[in-house]
Formats: structure tokens, C-alpha cells, sequence
């Protein structure tokens, strides 16, 4: 039987999938891109940690931020540097991922307003791992990657949209009271809406 | 195999004059190529379905490549891992695969940047749907960064070899041989009839300058006391292309770059370094004439297999660069450059994984590299490299990696030379929870040098 987990990811894949779909509707007052750009935006994300001979994890579903700002070097590619940053469950475990990385966007046909981005940076992570019934936070910084897809739809002078990403830290070995995970990859899925000034 | 390229290349390469007539005269004589993008997506997904069946009919564990929406399913909700392939296939095969989904998008119009997404795109739907295994975070790092630098290569690479003005026997052995290098805009160039079709060529088979070395002869590697023993040394061939000016305008990605690959009988591997490494932009250019000093921002693609260390890496680098102009036939000139490793790996003795035995993580690096010009080609090349390792997936460890080469070439013709070249590799890991390991190889070569520009 499908777990409640499942069921979440599944609404906000079908979410996704079905907003993008409906995005060409918009697409004729897309403006083309130029000059300085910058988006917030806010997202439900579901996080895990997993790490080398790991037990499966649970994924932890929060909130989360994200912003960009950055410069468009044509009218279909963006480059910029993005933060983000996933809240901490007000209950329950810790497992919450930051990162700062440079961003590329890309709409490849501007008939279709879905915009692709893949960056690459830098990642902080806290989890918590219980041991012996004892609940242990751990901290530790690494690379980041992350891949998304959205869409811009233009109200005003400011354009507003979905988008969905999948964000990676990847942190090393980590020390534990009492053993060492390895090769600790955190992986958390936002999907949201953003506001952009393009 | 190198020969051949090299073939290829002395006989696509104009001569002189006419490239410089070519690049300074209207570009309105260049062909433009069509723009696809959904071709260009259907083929860069397409190469993924034919892979995933070429491996379920011939891979030892075809199981591995039965996908379903089950598997993808699976791997969406498990997410990435680092994975424990070989070295070979994680830091050349990978990037190859990688250059197919880049060129999907370049021989169908799409430019540098346009072309990205498509060698990630490509990489993502096969870690997550080409295979059952989940996906693997370095492989798609290394398929996607790596795809884009040698895509990019082998695309101009295969534009200086075709000739669209070319007939008859000539102009088969050029569309094979650029075939070889750029499989995918050898394919759509058939697609699309441009094969046998006599017209302009494209910009790209008109850089500032071009020029390709091919060195074959004797080397030998040594050990850590610098013995030179008879089973270390062997043949070596040497192929290094120079395209574009490195002094000239960038106008776009890859205008000027360098690659260089090698191989030999006698070490750890017939491959021994792969090297490429291209201008995408630069910052600031100077006001003066001719051009004394540059910034730029380059992309990396290293993959290096010798008797001290294995080391596969993706990197950005800013370069400064210097050059000083003694006479009119002699000119000494620097380069010295930080590079930001995104991904690299080297070998490590503590890893503990069936296959793999070399660690992954971010770096940084830096090399110098000092060149004394006579008459237009490097009568002597000197170069020294640093690079460390931060471990995100192996054992917890620093590498530090150097590599050091002095090379002094005479071409007694415009063609015909010969070089003499010492060298060194040198690997010092330091483990947080086992013995640290230095190693290093020092090696001499010698042999012929052909050359054509």
C-alpha cells in the first residue's frame, strides 16, 4: 500500500506536471529576456539523508526559500547565484539542507515557457540521528546540485510561476557518536511558486 | 587511430593564406545551420533508447537495463548515490556519452549554451530511466560538465576536418573521418543530405589559427628512485590540437582551445592523458595591438592514468596570460591559472568498493605554464600543475596532486621535427583514518614530431 509519503510526492508531481502543461497558454506576452533579473519564491519540500550501506530513510516534509538574482546573456540563457534554504520541522527530526550555488536557466522556444535550470555550489546540512534513544544533530558542509523546472507567466510588471527541483548536497563521510556514515548524499524536493523580475 | 586524425587534419587543414583571407573577409560566405530544438531533444533522448537496447542485448547483467515506470518510479523516490564503476567509465566513457547529448543540440543549430541543457537533460533521463540501478550523482556531474567540453571540441574538431566544398574520394574520407570525431552531426549530416551537397562551410572550420602536432617515439617512467627499467618504457604517441588563436578575440565558447591525448604501450593504461581545456570567455580585453595580456575563463576537462596517480576531473579556470615579444621570430610568453574543480577523482588505496578505487570530491588548482617561441612554434614548453582534492564520496582524505613537464622541440622542416621531453607525476594523499601514501613517477620521452598548420 502506497505510504502517505508516496501519496504527497505523487499530488505535487501530477500538481507540476499539469501547471506545466498549461503554461504555453501564456506564453504569447513572455517578454524576452535581458539585462538584470532576480525571483523569490517559497516551496514545500520533502528532505532525506542517505548514505553508503545506510538504512532507507524517511523523507521530512517542511517549507522552504529560495532566491535568485543573476543577469541574462541572451534571450533564452540566464546565469545567476541562488540561495536556498529548507526549514526546520517544528516537531519531529532535523534534516533541513541550505545551499548557494551559480545557476544557468535556459527556455530553449520562447512559444513554450518552461525554463530548465542546473546549478552547482556549495551545501549545508543538519540532521538528526538517534543512537541508543539519544537524538543527535549533526552538521556539515558540502557540494551542491540542483535541477529544476518552471515556468513565467507575466502579471504586471513582475512574472509569477511554478517551479520544481530537485536539490543534492553532497557532504562526505560523517562522524556519528559511534560510527561513521559514508559518502552522506542529502536530497530534498521542493515544489512551489516563485515571483520573478525578468 | 591517431594517425588517422591526424591525417584527416593535414588534409582538411586550407592553407595558411586562405584562413586568413577566410576569417577576414564577410562572413556572409559561411553556412548557417538549420535550428532544431525538437530534433536536437529527440536525438539527444533517442542515443539514450538506443544505448539502453544495445546494453540489454549485449551487457553481462542485461537485467540491469530491463527499465520500467517501476524502476523510475524507484529511483525517483531513492534519489542519487555515488557509484562504483571503474575509473575508464566514470571519468572518459561517461564524458563521452555526455558529448553525444551536447551535440545532439550543436548539429542542430543550437549554440554553446543552448547546448547544455541538453547534456544534462541526456544525462538525467538515463541515470534515472536508461538503466535500473539507481542514479548516480558523480555520473551525472561528470556526463553533463564532461559531455559539454569535449562536445564542444569534437564538434569544431570535426568542422575543421569536413570540407562541404570537397568532391569525390576526397570528400568521403573527410565526412568518415569527421564522422569518427562527431558521430552525431556525422548522422544528421546524412539525415539531411548534407554529405554529398557541395556548399559553404560553417565559421567554426575557419579558426584564427590551427595547428596539430602528432609525436610518436620512446618513454620511459620511472620509479620512486628514479630507476628507469625496460618494462616501463615503451612506444608513446602524442596528438595535440591548438585551434583557434590564443591570442585572439572570443567572441564565442571554444573559439581558441587546446587538446592533447596520449597513449603508450608501457604503464597503467593504453589511454595515459586526455586534456582539453577552451576560452568560453574573456574578461576584459586589453586595449593594445597586438594583445600583450589577457583574462579569460576557460573549461577544463582532464583525464590523466600513470604509474603515480589516476586522476578524471571537470574544472573551470581563470587564466592570465602574458606574452613578450624579443624579435620578430622570437617570442617568450606565460600562463598561469586558478582552477575550481567541480568534480575530480583519484585513486585511493581505502576504499573499500569491488570496482572502485579512487576517491571523488571538489578541488582546487593552479599551474604555470612558460613557452619560448622561435619562428612560430614552442621550441621549448615548460609546465607545472597543482591540484587538491577535498573527499566527498571515498575515503575521507586531501590529495595533492602535481604534474611537471619540460619539452623542447627543433622542426628541422615547416612539417618534420624532433622533441625531447622530462617529466613528473606526484601524488601525496592524506587520510583522516589510515596511513598517508606518497607516490610519484618521473619520465623522459623522445621521438619524432610531425606537424601541420
Amino acid at each position: 500500500m502506497a505510504s502517505r509519503t508516496d501519496i504527497a510526492h505523487a499530488l505535487r508531481a501530477g500538481l507540476l506536471a499539469l501547471v506545466l502543461l498549461a503554461a504555453p497558454r501564456f506564453a504569447a506576452a513572455a517578454p524576452a529576456w535581458g539585462g538584470m533579473w532576480w525571483s523569490l519564491g517559497g516551496a514545500y519540500s520533502s528532505t532525506k539523508a542517505d548514505c553508503r550501506d545506510c538504512e532507507e530513510q524517511e523523507y521530512v516534509d517542511t517549507g522552504s526559500f529560495i532566491g535568485r538574482v543573476g543577469y541574462a546573456v541572451s534571450p533564452r540563457v540566464r546565469l545567476g547565484g541562488e540561495y536556498t534554504r529548507t526549514f526546520r520541522q517544528q516537531t519531529g527530526p532535523d534534516a533541513t539542507l541550505s545551499t548557494v550555488s551559480a545557476v544557468a536557466q535556459w527556455n530553449m522556444v520562447r512559444a513554450v515557457p518552461i525554463i530548465i535550470e542546473v546549478g552547482y555550489g556549495i551545501s549545508r546540512a543538519s540532521y538528526s540521528v538517534e543512537e541508543n534513544g539519544n537524538v543527535v544533530g549533526i552538521h556539515r558542509n558540502g557540494i551542491a546540485l540542483n535541477l529544476g523546472v518552471g515556468s513565467e507567466w507575466p502579471i504586471g510588471p513582475v512574472a509569477i510561476g511554478p517551479y520544481g527541483a530537485m536539490y543534492v548536497g553532497g557532504l562526505g563521510d560523517v562522524q556519528t557518536p559511534t560510527t561513521v556514515a559514508r559518502d552522506v548524499l542529502v536530497l530534498s524536493w521542493f515544489a512551489g511558486l516563485q515571483v520573478t523580475m525578468p | 587511430m591517431f594517425l588517422l586524425a591526424f591525417c584527416a587534419l593535414l588534409a582538411a587543414t586550407p592553407p595558411s593564406a586562405t584562413a586568413a583571407q577566410s576569417t577576414s573577409s564577410d562572413t556572409t560566405q559561411y553556412s548557417v545551420p538549420v535550428r532544431s530544438v525538437p530534433l536536437a531533444v529527440t536525438e539527444a533522448l533517442g542515443a539514450n533508447v538506443i544505448l539502453n537496447l544495445f546494453d540489454q542485448a549485449t551487457h553481462a547483467h542485461p537485467e540491469e537495463f530491463k527499465v520500467s515506470w517501476q524502476s523510475v518510479w524507484d529511483n525517483i523516490q531513492e534519489g542519487f548515490e555515488w557509484d562504483d564503476n571503474h575509473f575508464t567509465t566514470n571519468n572518459f566513457a561517461h564524458p563521452y556519452n555526455g558529448n553525444i547529448f551536447f551535440n545532439a543540440g550543436r548539429s542542430n543549430g543550437l549554440s554553446y549554451y543552448e547546448s547544455m541543457p541538453l547534456a544534462a537533460a541526456g544525462s538525467l533521463t538515463w541515470e534515472y530511466a536508461g538503466e535500473v540501478n539507481r542514479p548516480s550523482f558523480n555520473d551525472f556531474i561528470n556526463t553533463t560538465v564532461g559531455g559539454i567540453a569535449l562536445g564542444e571540441m569534437f564538434h569544431r574538431t570535426a568542422a575543421t576536418i569536413r570540407d562541404n566544398r570537397a568532391t569525390g574520394m576526397r570528400r568521403v574520407w573527410l565526412e568518415t573521418a569527421g564522422f569518427l570525431v562527431d558521430p552525431v552531426g556525422g548522422f544528421n549530416r546524412i539525415f539531411r543530405g548534407e554529405v554529398s551537397r557541395v556548399y559553404a562551410n560553417p565559421q567554426e572550420r575557419d579558426p584564427s589559427a590551427l595547428s596539430v602536432w602528432l609525436r610518436f617515439g620512446v618513454r620511459s617512467r620511472g620509479d620512486q628512485d628514479f630507476r628507469f627499467g625496460s618494462e616501463a618504457t615503451g612506444s608513446v604517441t602524442d596528438l595535440r590540437l591548438l585551434y583557434g588563436d590564443p591570442w585572439g578575440e572570443v567572441k564565442k565558447p571554444f573559439d581558441t582551445y587546446s587538446f592533447r591525448i596520449e597513449a603508450a604501450s608501457a604503464d597503467s593504461g593504453f589511454l595515459n592523458g586526455l586534456r582539453g581545456e577552451g576560452a568560453i570567455v574573456e574578461l576584459g580585453h586589453p586595449d593594445e595591438k597586438p594583445v600583450m595580456h589577457r583574462y579569460l575563463l576557460t573549461q577544463c576537462f582532464d583525464f590523466f592514468d600513470n604509474a603515480a596517480y589516476q586522476y578524471g576531473g571537470q574544472s573551470v579556470q581563470m587564466r592570465w596570460m602574458k606574452r613578450w615579444k624579443k624579435t620578430e621570430n622570437s617570442s617568450f610568453s606565460s600562463m598561469v591559472g586558478a582552477q575550481g574543480i567541480i568534480l575530480g577523482a583519484v585513486n585511493s588505496e581505502h576504499v573499500g568498493l569491488t570496482q572502485r578505487s579512487y576517491d571523488y570530491g571538489p578541488g582546487l588548482g593552479t599551474d604555470v605554464l612558460l613557452v619560448w617561441m622561435r619562428h612560430g612554434y614552442p621550441l621549448l614548453r615548460g609546465e607545472y600543475s597543482i591540484a587538491w582534492l577535498d573527499t566527498k564520496a571515498g575515503d575521507n582524505a586531501s590529495h595533492w596532486l602535481h604534474r611537471g613537464d619540460l619539452e623542447a622541440t627543433y622542426l628541422f622542416t615547416d612539417n618534420l621535427g624532433a622533441s625531447a621531453a622530462a617529466g613528473y607525476f606526484r601524488r601525496d594523499s592524506y587520510y583522516d583514518d589510515a596511513p598517508d601514501v606518497h607516490q610519484w613517477s618521473p619520465e623522459w620521452r623522445a621521438g619524432l614530431t610531425l606537424r601541420t598548420h
